[in-house]
């Protein structure tokens, strides 16, 4: 009878063990995405600075004069789909399977666009915005009034 | 003189003894399943951690130097902070400037070796003097 309360105590141990190892393993996995997924959207936002588009004007520039036209999403999307070569290389660079890039003026994003497909605007906006089911990692700076992030969706 | 049913001091206890020996069997494997678990978390945060820290360096300038082969300066200032951090971190690493992704890399480690690969978009500078958008792949390894 001994033994066999033993064997309950230490089958408990046991699964209580393998529990809370399998939410550590857990935890530092988002820890690790997060972590690394902030780092790339940062450096990829300054790297964007020093990026030059198809007619050699300066990228940043450019979609700064975008987001500030009678028709921003419009002429956004346009711009993006205009340069594929430099969207091509941001997202090949990405460890995300989708990147986003978004705009925001008033707390809530205004426009978004899916850089693994051509710069294409994302409407609806989907809430949240990397769907359902998936992590969302940002970085957020500023391009003229707005705020502009670098999301990854995994 | 023999007793019936005794079958020495120990035999008697025997099914008991089998169940705690069981049982202890049960409780060690599941104590190893989750320190190696936990070891092999540390590890790969270890991993991270120094991943990040080396990029970080690397990345020091918004710029990166390249040399006359398109790879990161060894001369630049991030470059050998890089190398310092990776040493105090007992790690190796190597970094390449890449036009694509950083998929099918060849890092250069040694064989056998679990090998963590970072990229980032960056801007680098060519010995020509024209700055471009590529992606740096740093590989670390212990």
């Amino acid at each position: 009878m001994d033994g066999l309360i033993l064997v309950l105590v230490i089958s408990g141990a046991v699964t209580m063990l393998v529990l809370v190892s399998g939410m550590y393993a857990a935890s530092t996995r988002n820890q690790v995405l997060g972590s690394y997924s902030y780092e790339y959207a940062g450096n990829a936002l300054v790297a964007l600075h020093y990026a030059r588009d198809s007619d050699g004007n300066w990228f940043w520039l450019q979609l700064e004069e975008k987001r500030e036209s009678s028709d921003p999403s419009g002429d956004t999307e346009d711009y993006l789909k205009a340069n594929l070569d430099l969207i091509e290389k941001i997202s090949a660079s990405s460890p995300a399977g989708t990147n986003l890039l978004c705009f925001s003026s008033s707390g809530s994003f205004s426009d978004c666009y899916n850089l693994n497909n051509n710069g294409e605007s994302l409407s609806p906006l989907p809430d949240p915005v990397c769907g359902p089911g998936s992590n969302a990692y940002s970085y957020t700076s500023f391009i003229g009034d707005e705020k502009i992030s670098f999301i990854l969706c995994y | 003189m023999k007793r019936r049913g005794f079958i020495g001091p120990v035999g008697d206890d025997l099914p008991t003894i089998i169940i705690i020996v069981m049982a202890l069997t049960l409780f060690f494997a599941g104590f190893d399943y989750a320190m190696s678990a936990y070891n092999e978390k540390n590890k790969s945060l270890h991993a991270l951690k120094a991943g990040l820290d080396i990029s970080r360096a690397l990345m020091k300038q918004n710029v990166i130097p390249e040399d006359s082969s398109g790879q990161v300066n060894p001369d630049y200032e991030g470059y050998k902070q890089a190398v310092l951090l990776s040493q105090s971190y007992g790690t190796s690493f190597s970094a390449v400037l890449k036009d694509g992704s950083c998929e099918l890399i060849d890092c250069r480690a040694p064989e056998g070796r679990s090998v963590s690969v970072f990229s980032f978009l960056t801007a680098a500078k060519s010995s020509g003097g024209s700055i471009n958008l590529k992606t740096l792949c740093v590989c670390v390894w212990e």
